[in-house]
């Protein structure tokens, strides 16, 4: 404090005390929020209102410009079948991968949760398959489900799962299972994680009260652990479900999208509009779309399962 | 019937031996103090009992029933934690009613055994309540309903007492013994504190070191401590120790501290010239201008209904309890005297009890 004055009652202040004369901080939070109120303007809230702006709009080709269109994107949004079917494709993956990864990534949590040798190695273990790039896992899974040489079709049909001439990609039925598969692969553990985190944050007591009460494992399991896990889950959930809605690399890497439509996600569809036929305005349309249902469905979750941030 | 039963019960952790040959019987209807400082093994011997440690030596039998390797649910035994360890996303009818919704009672029947017992720890008002939402002491009585409900033979409290305020404490131990007796259960329940032990037990078990130092009365463990580990724990403010050695006086045995002269019971067991400690219960010393005991006052605190003297014996630190009144300054000369029956004596070597 040089050449600050000592004044009684302004010591507690430490090093937030005031400089002495003209060199004054200020007290305002603005010039501390600033560099963060900044980046956020420049990339989340200015492409928003780009993206709503671009939506009352359609890039013409031949004027090499955007003209307004008023509503137009929107009425044809709700007339567009390949819409609807692309909404449908995601929320079934959606649905699909977010159960199997909920119930496998609980049930391997419930597995590792114990301090045997080499858990500690197995739980390190784990988070390997989530440094690997999602583009790079869709080439994996691949090169694994392609029907002439893939590993994954090659025991398929080693223990009669698949016929030997079924390639799981290119056929309509299976193709958005094989995408799910690359997907549960790379994302099981995650939750994995999350889960091993909760379970290990329990309290040990109400357990020995429950043994002494005399409740079954699978009794201690639904009475005890899912309901002390609910929060836990809920957030996994919310986390990996936003992330599922807006699937793109797996579809995009492993199938473009069919055979036909049937892997065909509201991303995809989105990425195709915007990139692919330049139709800017009519892609923003379908981002705020999904944007819209993100948004809602997530607030809902959120009412819904209590989650508490 | 239930007995509980420890025939040369042994724990190991690992290479480590906390715990051997603790032999004990506990009578049915008994109501047993598992006494000792931290670490002393009763804990872990209440844990052992309750099937969530294992035993790594000898029998232990509930009921007449050896029960070494058998869970937890089927020992008939109930238990109340520490830190209640109740199920904090039930309400207090659920974890009271647990066990019997998991056993899959009649809905009727655990609803009427709730009722009891939330009637009877007055708990009725709050069964719709989540545990967060109640006090310290409404915690410990639905820990004790939980325990209540399960009509076990055993009763097993693990410090069930110790995160409760003095006041709260003192009522708590009055409605544990109570329902004790109503229950006519068998209660093996361990403490730290020795207040706890005296009031509530008919039989103190004092531990030191995964040892059993006594058995015995909370009577025969205040009058008749077996070793100077014991005299000293039992007691508040603890007994003063004078090292001294026997002397014959007048053809009366005496101890001779320093200055001070402890007169000993004339059928004493001490030899003459045997060096021993004299347990001197502060209780018991009374302020005697002609008393054998030299003293010199260093201060005074007044508790209320009398006053704690700190004075200074033959050069070792001496309390004694004094009727209020009594001021002292520092310095004071001081003489004390005592019932010589009222003394306990110790070899200086062995602290056994001579």
């Amino acid at each position: 404090m040089s050449g600050a004055p000592a004044v009684a009652g302004r010591q507690d202040e430490g090093a937030f005390a005031r400089p002495a004369r003209g060199r004054a901080v200020s007290d305002h939070p603005l010039p501390w929020l600033l560099p963060l109120v900044l980046i956020l303007l420049a990339f989340t809230v200015y492409p928003l209102f780009y993206n709503i702006y671009l939506s009352f709009h359609e890039y013409a080709p031949f004027k090499r410009a955007l003209v307004w269109v008023g509503t137009e994107n929107w009425t044809r949004l709700f007339a567009d079948g390949r819409l609807w079917d692309s909404l449908g494709v995601t929320l079934v993956y959606f649905v699909v991968a977010l159960a199997i990864e909920v119930a496998l990534g609980m049930a391997i949590a419930l597995l590792l949760d114990a301090d045997e040798p080499g858990f500690g190695f197995l739980r390190g273990v784990l988070t390997l398959t989530l440094v690997i790039p999602p583009a790079i896992t869709g080439m994996m899974f691949l090169l694994m489900e392609d029907p002439q040489f893939g590993i994954l079709s090659y025991v398929l049909k080693l223990f009669g799962l698949l016929d030997s001439t079924t390639p799981i990609l290119a056929t309509p039925s299976l193709a958005l299972a094989g995408v799910v598969l690359a997907d549960v692969w790379q994302w099981t553990p995650f939750m994995v994680l999350i889960f091993l985190a909760g379970l290990r944050a329990l309290p040990v007591e109400p357990y020995e009260a429950a043994m002494i009460d005399g409740a079954s494992p699978l009794q201690t399991f639904t009475r005890l652990t899912l309901p002390m896990m609910g929060k836990v889950i809920a957030v996994a959930v919310l986390i990996r479900g936003i992330d599922l809605f807006r699937v793109f690399d797996y579809v995009y890497v492993m199938t473009s999208g069919g055979p036909g439509t049937a892997t065909y996600s509201l991303s995809l569809y989105a990425w195709q509009q915007t990139f692919s036929f330049v139709k800017w305005g009519y892609g923003a349309t379908i981002s705020l779309f999904s944007l819209v249902i993100v948004l809602v469905v997530a607030n809902l979750f959120i009412y819904l399962a209590k989650v508490r941030w | 019937m239930a007995t509980v039963e420890y025939k040369g019960i042994g724990k190991s952790f690992g290479s480590v031996r906390v715990m051997k040959d603790i032999s004990l019987l506990i009578r049915d209807r008994g109501f047993v103090v598992l006494l000792g400082p931290s670490g002393c093994g009763k804990t872990t011997l209440l844990r052992m009992t309750a099937g969530l440690e294992t035993v790594s030596e000898g029998d232990l039998l509930i009921g007449g029933r050896r029960v070494n390797g058998l869970h937890p649910r089927d020992r008939d035994i109930a238990m109340v934690f520490q830190n209640y360890a109740l199920y904090p996303t039930m309400k207090v009818y659920d974890n009271i009613a647990f066990s019997l919704q998991v056993a899959k009672l009649p809905p009727e029947e655990i609803r009427k055994k709730v009722h009891w017992a939330a009637e009877t720890l007055n708990l009725t008002p709050f069964l719709d309540r989540y545990p967060k939402a109640l006090s310290g002491g409404q915690r410990q009585r639905v820990a004790m309903g939980r325990a209540m409900v399960r009509e076990a033979q055993v009763f097993l409290f693990d410090e069930p007492l110790s995160n409760l305020d003095a006041k709260l404490r003192a009522h708590m131990r009055m409605e544990i013994r109570q329902l004790h007796n109503r229950l006519g259960t068998t209660t093996v329940y361990v403490t730290h504190d020795q207040i706890e032990a005296m009031t509530m037990a008919d039989t103190i078990v004092l531990m030191q070191g995964g040892r059993i130092e006594q058995i015995g009365t909370p009577d025969e463990v205040y009058d008749r401590p077996a070793n100077r580990y014991v005299a000293d724990f039992i007691g508040s403010p603890g007994m003063n120790f004078l090292e001294g050695v026997v002397e014959s006086q007048n053809g009366a045995p005496v101890c001779r501290a320093g200055e001070a002269v402890i007169p000993l019971p004339h059928d004493t067991a001490a030899r003459p010239g045997q060096k021993v400690v004299c347990g001197l219960r502060p209780g018991e010393v009374r302020l005697d201008p002609n008393g054998p005991i030299v003293a010199k006052a260093i201060i005074a605190e007044p508790t209320g209904p009398e006053v704690q003297l700190y004075a200074e014996v033959a050069g070792q630190r001496f309390v004694a309890l004094v009727p209020k009144g009594n001021t002292f300054r520092e310095g004071d000369p001081l003489r004390l005297s005592i019932d010589p029956e009222r003394v306990h004596l110790f070899d200086a070597e062995s602290g056994a009890r001579v």
